[in-house]
């Protein structure tokens, strides 16, 4: 548990920044998504069992000791628009800049909120301006999707002796774990993809990884990987069940071993998922048809409904991986075919949850791993494409306690540094725990109790440059 | 045996004597007499009366477990339990390596217990508690059952996809009497009075995921 399995290579980024060859990694990767670890209901029917059975081994990794201070938010969800989508063409539109800068899309247009302009493709956003804030000037300066893919979601340098763990893995081990997270859906699920080559757990191990969803929620029937079954409907599931039960006849002469009496309840809190009405939370059709297509009858759109479902529900963190923002080549027409789903899709999340009272105590934010290159690469084989820049990137964040209608930040006049007020993954990260009442000295659950704080500080040698308290 | 005479196995000191130390003694004996010849010693074990009881215990003493008084059932290892799978219904894992760059792909005869590295690895592994093979130590392995691995073999697409489209397993259910080729393959004993019904990829599924097939018993 302890060794750097996911180790970072410096080599892959150098590779990776010309050619991203990101579809076959993923389809290597892919695979895992099965129905990946994360699932921990099984942790509580352990203690149990191991209450039952008398005295155990002494676990290795303790939970970190609660301290937290009063929170404004209680939940999180990501929206990780994976491959690093141009901040010019969305959040930080520079229309003065010439086309050969802006491309076609020139004419940026004004939200709800006075002076604040973003991309002409968002126009829902444009609509609410007032309920997020945007942050024009988050740096990093790496240019590899592996190391910024790390650094945007670790707030950590990646190449040391530990990999740490994505701000979920944090979160649901402070919110999820720790405060003793009795539902039996899991707190920290990815809609619907994990994000291959990145470790969500980072040391922390398996226990804090995300469930994957699998499936397409956009589908007629959503198949949550191991919760829904494609072709059996539920009495067909509960007819199986009594089978499994008849033939199960060793259970039944072992029922007091406590292994066994584990096992079975392990396969009762499953069934409750895949009969049960905790399952219920991925069943879109109780949702009103108007709603559906306000959000986009698409897999981004739709997945935005379900993690609205699964915040309602108790879940603590919930990512929404979208691998589609790579775009070296061809960039403007795929921003016509992306924008428009993003854009209703995140407006709809951010309306739907103020309507509810959720975006109170839920952070929102939404970003890639870095900008990409303000100016056009107008020439063959890129034909009018973007290249990842890692100098500037534009981040979305709304609610929980983070104010609406603010601009953080800024870039130069082309996009292509930071010009003011210089944003560190880190300073995001950070501001994000405290708004979740993490206590910026706790420490991370380490499996040979090695210390390791979950907030990153200056003194981890980080480049930071304070919490975003002129939106917090 | 799923227990050490010296429990755990690889807690051995001074204050954590032997349960029985001098069926621990005889053992190093034979060890010895036999010029170190470990399968002497799995021969003796393994065709003993102790190591063939039942799981089911005879007694409630509090005591019967470091004694051996029964059979201690325990789950399959992770590798174990996905070769099974594996050889049941005649498919395979695609394992590889990511680091270091370039990709290393496994072949796909090669079974999960002999994967040469903790990295290679896949998330059926992981979910079921294989280790990363930091230290050595027996404990590592996490062989505890949760309900994401109930849900896996209960009603994942992966474990579906293995009943319904292995080949070995259309093989079985094709052949001669189908009912016992599946207890025979999946249990490895026929089916006894009032059990078996009709044959197919139903029936798989019910005999992989009961107790006798999860555990070894």
């Amino acid at each position: 548990m302890a060794r750097n399995r996911e180790v970072y290579v410096p080599l892959a980024d150098t590779m990776v920044t010309l050619y991203c060859q990101r579809f076959s990694r993923r389809q290597v990767l892919g695979q895992g998504a099965l129905a990946l670890a994360g699932l921990l209901l099984g942790e509580r029917l352990y203690a149990a069992a191991a209450k039952r059975s008398g005295p155990q081994k002494p676990q290795p990794a303790p939970e970190p000791a609660p301290r937290t201070r009063q929170a404004k938010a209680k939940a999180v969800i990501q929206i990780w628009l994976s491959g690093g989508p141009a901040h010019t063409d969305t959040f930080d539109p520079k229309p003065d800049a010439g086309s050969d800068y802006t491309g076609p899309l020139n004419r940026p247009i004004e939200t709800n909120v006075k002076g604040i302009r973003i991309g002409e493709l968002l126009p829902e956003l444009a609509k609410l301006a007032d309920k997020y804030s945007i942050i024009r000037s988050m740096t990093h300066g790496q240019n590899g999707h592996e190391t910024a893919s790390y650094m945007v979601q670790t707030g950590r340098m990646p190449g040391g002796r530990l990999v740490y763990p994505a701000v979920g893995a944090v979160v649901t081990a402070f919110k999820g774990f720790q405060e003793g997270s009795q539902s039996l859906i899991p707190p920290y699920i990815v809609l619907t993809q994990p994000q291959g080559r990145f470790s969500e757990a980072g040391f922390m191990g398996i226990k804090y990884k995300p469930f994957a969803t699998g499936g397409d929620p956009n589908a007629y029937r959503f198949t949550v990987e191991g919760i829904i079954a494609p072709d059996l409907t539920d009495d067909q599931q509960r007819r199986r069940r009594d089978e499994l039960q008849r033939a199960d006849a060793l259970a039944m002469a072992l029922a007091d071993d406590p292994q066994i009496a584990a096992a079975k309840e392990a396969e009762k809190a499953a069934y409750d998922l895949i009969i049960g009405d905790a399952g219920k939370v991925f069943d879109l059709s109780t949702e009103k048809e108007e709603l559906r297509t306000r959000y986009g009858r698409n897999t981004f759109g739709q997945s935005c409904l379900v993690a609205r479902r699964l915040i309602e529900k108790g879940v603590k963190y919930v990512t929404i991986n979208q691998f589609a923002w790579d775009t070296h080549k061809e960039h403007f027409p795929a921003m016509r075919r992306l924008l428009p789903n993003l854009d209703k899709g995140l407006a709809t999340l951010l309306a739907d949850l103020a309507d509810r009272g959720l975006l109170e105590s839920t952070i929102v934010w939404c970003c890639g791993e870095f900008g990409r290159t303000p100016k056009v690469a107008w020439e063959a084989p890129w034909n009018g494409g973007r290249h990842h820049h890692g100098a500037v990137l534009s981040v979305l964040v709304a609610g929980g306690g983070f104010k609406g209608g603010q601009v953080v930040g800024a870039s130069d006049a082309r996009g292509e540094n930071v010009r003011d007020r210089p944003v560190y993954p880190g300073d995001l990260i950070g501001s994000i725990y405290e708004l979740l009442g993490i206590d910026p000295d706790a420490n991370l659950p380490h499996p040979m109790n090695e210390v390791v704080k979950a907030t990153p500080s200056p003194e981890e040698g980080l480049k930071l440059a304070g919490r975003l308290k002129e939106i917090m | 045996m799923g227990r050490g005479i010296i429990h755990e196995p690889d807690d051995i000191r001074p204050d954590n004597p032997p349960s029985n130390p001098e069926l621990l003694d005889y053992l190093a004996a034979e060890l010895v007499q036999a010029n170190y010849d470990l399968k002497h010693i799995y021969r003796l074990i393994l065709k003993s009366s102790t190591y063939q009881f039942s799981p089911i215990p005879q007694t409630r003493d509090p005591k019967a477990a470091a004694h051996f008084a029964a059979y201690t059932v325990r789950r399959l290892e992770a590798e174990v339990i996905i070769d099974a799978l594996n050889q049941i219904t005649g498919t395979a894992e695609r394992y590889s390596s990511i680091i270091p760059e370039p990709y290393t792909f496994i072949p796909e005869n090669c079974r999960a217990i002999a994967l040469p590295d903790g990295s290679i690895t896949s998330s059926f592994l992981e979910l079921f508690g294989r280790p990363p093979r930091d230290t050595g130590l027996e404990s590592e392995r996490n062989n505890r059952i949760t309900a994401a691995q109930r849900l896996h073999l209960l009603n994942s697409s992966h474990v579906r996809d293995k009943l319904r489209n292995g080949p070995a397993l259309r093989k079985l259910l094709q052949e001669g009497n189908a009912t016992e080729n599946l207890y025979l393959a999946i249990l490895s004993r026929f089916p006894g009075p009032g059990e078996g019904g009709a044959a197919g990829e139903r029936l798989a599924w019910t005999l992989i995921n009961t107790t006798e097939f999860l555990f070894r018993h």
